[in-house]
């Protein structure tokens, strides 16, 4: 091997790219927002009486609301410019479309269409129109029977002529996520259908987060205060695991304290699947020193660096930090296990990935070195 | 239909590259993956936005055209999703989607009448790279790294898939539309060219190191 293959094979592109991440969420957004505005455009090239209808009152210039607002684009272009910070702001705002593997387009979905890895099976549709709203209704149903994690609750409201019927409130966010529709921002109530033959099963965990067996699982998206239903089958058992919620604001609070006084004693009362967020979000920005007071220091420890070391070998891997935060941030598997009161991991995958911590002397959750493994 | 696997595993095997190709169980997961074109789109562009807005830079050394061609490559593969069939890794499909676009861009009018303002000043480098900044470049990597860029496309992106995407002659080959005993030459020629641009390497090759 000659000097300059050597030096081609040791070169750091990245480091010459860009040291920071260049692939933001900004870009996400500049990308669903292109292919929105596309499909849009597609569309305006059908045109229908509704449309038609619309670009009149445009014309007879009534105002107040736009195409975007009745989610239709119309068809001259040159005098209807869409404005694409006003779907940027869109999308912004209301956060819409909903995206995730549990989260479907009610006009691509097809009817025995799978969710939950196969557990709900799609079996009728119907879309349903609320004049001037933007938002896709729907009603749809599902068979199969499917395991979700919540809590059995009393509703304060009247459903079904029932006072204060039993109703599953699912955890949100979670890796078992019922389906729902893209525009479907409710906080998802489930009515359980067959209460009056089961309420012994749900008096006995009312108030408890448990996991439970659905089934006839149905969506009921007509208005905000609108409710699910279902079948209640059993109870499988009260939840154990926590799905994670990566870096609120009292998270990203404790952080920035750490960041700035190096005092380690912050992180006293956290758990260990907080200072695995806090470790991971150093990572993602390339904070190294911060991420390195993350690691347990007792002098037992073995594999330790020194800060410029790690500093220096971080910096290598500083692209793969960033990456792996993202992924983390959507994985459903992340599990927070606690072996004894000094040893836990943060169960990653169900191939046995994991990221072990323990306590060190001051009785903080810290990393392990070489925690991944 | 429901994947064999779960999406997020199959695009973890994607991404760590132990799938070049998807074997007869996996079809379904490929018909899933395809069939359900915006989870896909989000899943790869977690996976794979950051390293092709990086691919896309050393094509076209701008950031704010990179900004619009990274975007550009992502709706493209949105709309081919249907078309991509397992006969290549994913990767490699979208490595060619995003090649074929920078290249696109190289040979467009704008790009050379951008070129051409440039040459006015000896400074102004296609990357915006100051006078000042210019100073700075000053160890060996970093005039190595500027100079790689200053060669021509056909010379740099076997540099770019060899020695930064560590891709073998033969997955070169099939990224870039070339045959291997190309890829070769021009690895070749790549090096020649930049040891006339590296005076420490002219000196290496002196003494005989």
């Amino acid at each position: 091997m000659n000097s300059l293959d050597r030096r081609l094979q040791n070169l750091d592109w990245d480091e010459y790219i860009s040291k920071e991440p260049m692939f933001t969420e900004k870009d996400k957004v500049r990308i669903r927002e292109h292919l929105l505005l596309r499909r849009k455009k597609k569309n305006s090239f059908t045109p229908t009486m509704l449309s038609f209808a619309v670009l009149t009152m445009l014309f007879i210039g009534l105002s107040g609301y736009t195409l975007s607002n009745f989610g239709i684009i119309t068809l001259n272009q040159g005098a209807n410019q869409v404005d694409p910070s006003k779907y940027e702001k869109e999308l912004e705002n209301l956060n819409l479309p909903l995206k995730g593997a549990h989260i479907f387009d009610p006009k691509n979905v097809q009817i025995d269409d799978t969710f939950i890895s196969g557990q709900l099976k799609l079996k009728s549709i119907t879309m349903l129109k609320h004049q001037n709203d933007p938002k896709e209704y729907v009603e749809a149903s599902f068979i199969g029977e499917v395991e979700v994690r919540g809590t059995i609750s009393k509703s304060e409201k009247k459903i079904n002529g029932i006072d204060q019927p039993y109703v599953f409130l699912p955890i949100q966010n979670d890796g078992q996520s019922l389906p729902k529709s893209h525009h479907d921002l409710r906080t998802p109530i489930i009515y359980l259908e067959n209460q009056k033959d089961v309420e012994k099963s749900l008096m006995d965990y009312d108030g408890r987060e448990v996991a439970v067996i659905l089934s006839n699982y149905k969506i009921n998206y007509t208005s905000s205060s609108s409710f699910d239903s279902a079948i209640f089958v059993s109870v499988v058992g009260p939840i154990k695991e926590t799905p994670f919620q990566f870096m609120d604001k009292s998270l990203i609070s404790i952080y920035d304290n750490l960041k700035n006084s190096k005092d380690e004693s912050v992180l006293k009362d956290l758990s260990p699947k907080e200072i695995f967020m806090l470790f991971y979000y150093a990572g993602s920005i390339h904070d190294f020193e911060t991420q390195y007071l993350l690691y347990n220091h007792d002098p037992n420890m073995g594999g330790k660096m020194t800060l410029e070391e790690y500093i220096y070998e971080s910096n290598k891997n500083a692209k793969q930090y960033f990456m792996m935060f993202e992924e983390l941030k959507q994985n459903d598997q992340l599990t927070e296990v606690i072996v004894d009161s000094q040893n836990a991991y943060i169960k990653i995958d169900d191939e046995g990935m994991g990221f072990s911590l323990t306590k060190d002397q001051n009785g903080i959750w810290k990393a392990n070195w070489m925690p991944l493994q | 239909m429901n994947p064999v696997i779960p999406i997020s595993r199959l695009i973890y095997r994607i991404k760590g590259g132990e799938q070049l190709t998807v074997h007869n169980e996996e079809k379904q997961d490929l018909k899933y993956v395809t069939k359900n074109r915006e989870i896909a789109l989000e899943e790869l562009m977690v996976l794979f936005g950051e390293e092709l807005k990086r691919l896309i830079y050393l094509y076209v050394k701008d950031r704010a055209i990179t900004e619009d061609l990274v975007q550009e490559v992502f709706v493209s593969i949105y709309l081919k999703l249907d078309s991509y069939n397992g006969d290549s890794s994913i990767k490699s499909w979208i490595y060619s989607i995003a090649i074929n676009k920078c290249k696109d861009y190289l040979k467009s009018w704008n790009y050379r009448k951008i070129i051409s303002m440039n040459v006015f000043s000896i400074f102004e480098k296609e990357d915006g790279v100051s006078p000042e900044e210019y100073t700075i470049v000053k160890d060996e990597n970093s005039l190595l790294f500027h100079s790689i860029l200053s060669l021509p496309i056909k010379y740099r992106e076997v540099l770019i898939f060899y020695y930064y995407k560590d891709l073998s002659i033969e997955e070169i080959s099939k990224v870039v539309g070339i045959n291997p005993s190309t890829v070769k030459t021009r690895l070749r020629r790549s090096r020649e060219k930049l040891k006339q641009l590296l005076p420490e390497e002219k000196g290496r090759e002196f003494f005989g190191s």
